[in-house]
């Protein structure tokens, strides 16, 4: 069973905070960083409870920052966490700005080299810091205060100048609507922080899907051998921080261009909604082509409890819809795939936010607006970077072969087209054998993104501690 | 893309190692090859695989597939772990267990020999750097592709 009061709030819940930022750290030397960190890290939010007023912070931590904090520690050896912290956690090459980045979808206008404005690299990244506020004035307050004390104590701040705030910033939409208009915020995975798997719910998750320190044969994360780092990770989460732009006025074009081809099936008011639900696999208020193929109902239902299975060729949700990507559901995985996950697809718990201006119709105004995606997980390579993968590159389920290139398909809404072998066509099917096809475009680009450990809040003590 | 995998292990030069080598050979036709083969065949990722061993010196796992490194090596660790523990108990492994993901994957990226040459397909290996070079007569078709072609 895991203790819910030593994890960090952001996984062990989501939180109602209206603006959220993430301050991106480069220590100096230890001394400096660890008098930072005593100072900051008693004010985590941890547990399941409520918001509580105030600024509610939450630490991240690459290898890196982790190294310098833990170095010359007896009880913690480094070159040993090194050996047993997942690979694409301490090799540089398996980072996503690595020599894997092409495989994850991060090329041409996405790729690592022009990331965090170019002004820093992910690798730079020892510590980020998000951080939830009630108001403006407590934000502006909290920043200029951490700011203050991360400059004295010779903690350098990897700003980005281009945002309002010099830091990722932006807030929890009021009605949960992202900028192409679709509602996020509905589905969560049902963790089983019980582990109780007798009497476990049939869509709850294992609890090692979301933290580290308990591996067994299904989850086998990272680290896996008991001992000492085991036990320093033990309900610590990975987190896949990603810095995502999205380009407004191109998929408002691209709804527009395309609503003729949509008309004739379900006539011209619902054209364009009809493709973005298309794309995304739920209506843009939120409920599921799955259980409302034809129509969005007139108020959303977000009623989660739906599968793919009585819809194989994807006549109510196509195959390439965001949703039935990045979690397939009952959709057989292929063969090794369901080799690799014999409890279901990869999951993640999703926290995140939006940033930059609102904008209407499809003349780009030249502005900055996206999402800030925090992705929790245990095991970066078999969750967070498959799932990057299979939005990139649909050959992870044997339905999709029957797609044209149905191999290098990709997701409607993410998917990279600048790789030259990409399936840039998005098939529709409709009733019967007909369909209509899309020549897709690019909606997205990646800005910048880390891999990041959460420790749990009993490891956060014990990095802040005396050494030894 | 199809990749390669010339996995090479030294083989231990004790003779309890030695006595375990026969006995894979002499199991290898019954009992090796079919499990391989099972799994191999549902995955429809591979094309070609086999085990080859030189002078009782090193033993080579080789296969060509399709994905990335960073994709199947956990259907391969997972499919046939008795195996892998088998084969790999020829060799030194020590720090290596089995059943760690993490350990499999270091292990089996350090003993992975690459082929000579330049990839001509933009194939990259398990650090991202450009493969060696593998011929294919039907420009990388995958084996899925294949397989529907025949009817399969
Ligand atoms: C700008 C890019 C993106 C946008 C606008 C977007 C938007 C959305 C929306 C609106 C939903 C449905 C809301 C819900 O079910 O709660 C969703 C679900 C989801 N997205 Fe994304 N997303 C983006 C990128 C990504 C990326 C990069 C990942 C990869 C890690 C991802 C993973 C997921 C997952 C796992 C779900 C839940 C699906 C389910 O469980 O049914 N998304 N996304």
């Amino acid at each position: 069973m895991v203790d819910l009061g030593n994890l960090q709030a952001i996984v062990a819940r989501s939180s109602a905070k209206p603006l959220l930022a993430v301050l991106l750290f480069r220590f100096g030397d230890a001394g400096g960083a660890r008098s930072f960190l005593q100072q900051w890290i008693p004010r985590a939010a941890v547990g399941a409870g409520p918001d509580a007023d105030g600024p509610a912070f939450h630490f991240m931590f690459s290898w890196n920052g982790i190294a310098t904090l833990m170095s010359g520690r007896p009880d913690l050896d480094v070159a040993q966490g090194r050996q047993q912290f997942e690979v694409s956690f301490v090799d540089p090459a398996q980072a996503p700005d690595g020599g894997i980045a092409t495989q994850l979808g991060f090329l041409d206008a996405s790729a690592p080299a022009g990331w965090w404005d170019g002004k820093f690299k992910s690798s730079d990244i020892d510590l980020a810091i998000h951080i939830g506020f009630d108001t403006p004035e407590q934000k502006a307050d909290c920043l200029a205060q951490v700011r203050q004390s991360a400059t004295g104590l010779g903690v350098r701040e990897l700003s980005l100048d281009s945002w309002d705030d010099g830091a990722l910033s932006g807030c929890r939409p009021a009605d949960g609507r992202l900028h192409f208009g679709y509602r996020d915020g509905i589905t969560a995975p049902n963790v089983d922080w019980q582990d109780a798997p007798a009497a476990r719910a049939s869509d709850a998750v294992d609890c090692r899907e979301i933290v580290v320190g308990y591996p067994n044969s299904d989850f086998p994360t990272a680290p896996f051998k008991p001992g000492p780092w085991q036990d320093f990770a033990r309900d610590g989460s990975f987190v896949g921080l990603s810095w995502l732009y999205q380009d407004v006025a191109a998929f408002n074009k691209f709804l527009k261009a395309n609503a003729p081809q949509a008309a004739p099936h379900v006539g011209p008011e619902l054209a364009e909604e009809w493709i973005a639900a298309k794309m995304m696999g739920r209506w843009r208020h939120g409920s599921p082509l799955s259980r409302f193929p034809d129509a969005p109902p007139s108020t959303p239902q977000l009623n989660d409890a739906f599968g793919y299975g009585d819809d194989p060729d994807g006549v109510k949700c196509p195959l390439g819809a965001h949703i039935r990507i990045v979690n397939c559901r009952d959709h057989p995985l292929k063969f090794a795939n369901q080799i690799r996950f014999p409890k279901g697809p990869p999951r993640v718990i999703r926290r995140g936010f939006s940033y930059g201006p609102h904008l209407e119709g499809a003349e780009d105004d030249g502005k900055d607006r996206g999402i800030v995606g925090l992705f929790y997980f245990a095991r970066i390579n078999e969750q967070f970077y498959t799932i990057l993968r299979w939005m990139h590159q649909t050959d992870f389920a044997d339905a999709y072969m029957s797609l044209p290139n149905g191999a290098n398909a990709q997701d409607a809404l993410t998917g990279n087209r600048a790789d030259p072998k990409a399936e840039t066509r998005f098939q529709v099917p409709l009733a019967g054998d007909a369909s209509v096809t899309f020549q897709m475009k690019q909606f997205i680009r990646y800005k910048g993104v880390a891999v990041l450990f959460a420790p749990s809040v009993k490891a956060l003590n014990t990095m802040i501690a005396a050494q030894g | 893309m199809t990749h390669a995998l010339n996995l090479t292990l030294p083989i231990k030069q004790d003779a309890e190692t030695l006595a375990k080598l026969r006995n894979l050979e002499a199991i290898f036709t019954d009992k090796v090859q079919p499990a391989i083969a099972a799994a191999l065949k549902q995955s429809r990722i591979v094309h070609f695989a086999r085990v080859v061993v030189i002078d009782d010196k090193y033993i080579q796992v080789i296969t060509e597939y399709e994905g990335t490194h960073q994709e199947y090596t956990e259907f391969f660790r997972r499919a046939l772990t008795p195996i892998f523990a088998e084969i790999f108990s020829l060799a030194d492994t020590t720090g290596l267990d089995i059943n760690d993901p993490n350990a499999f994957f270091e292990f089996s990226k350090k003993h992975n020999a690459r082929s000579l040459g330049t990839a001509t397909d933009g194939s990259t290996d398990i650090s991202g750097n450009t493969s060696g070079w593998l011929f294919s007569a039907y420009d990388g078709m995958t084996v899925a592709n294949i397989l529907a072609k025949l009817g399969k």
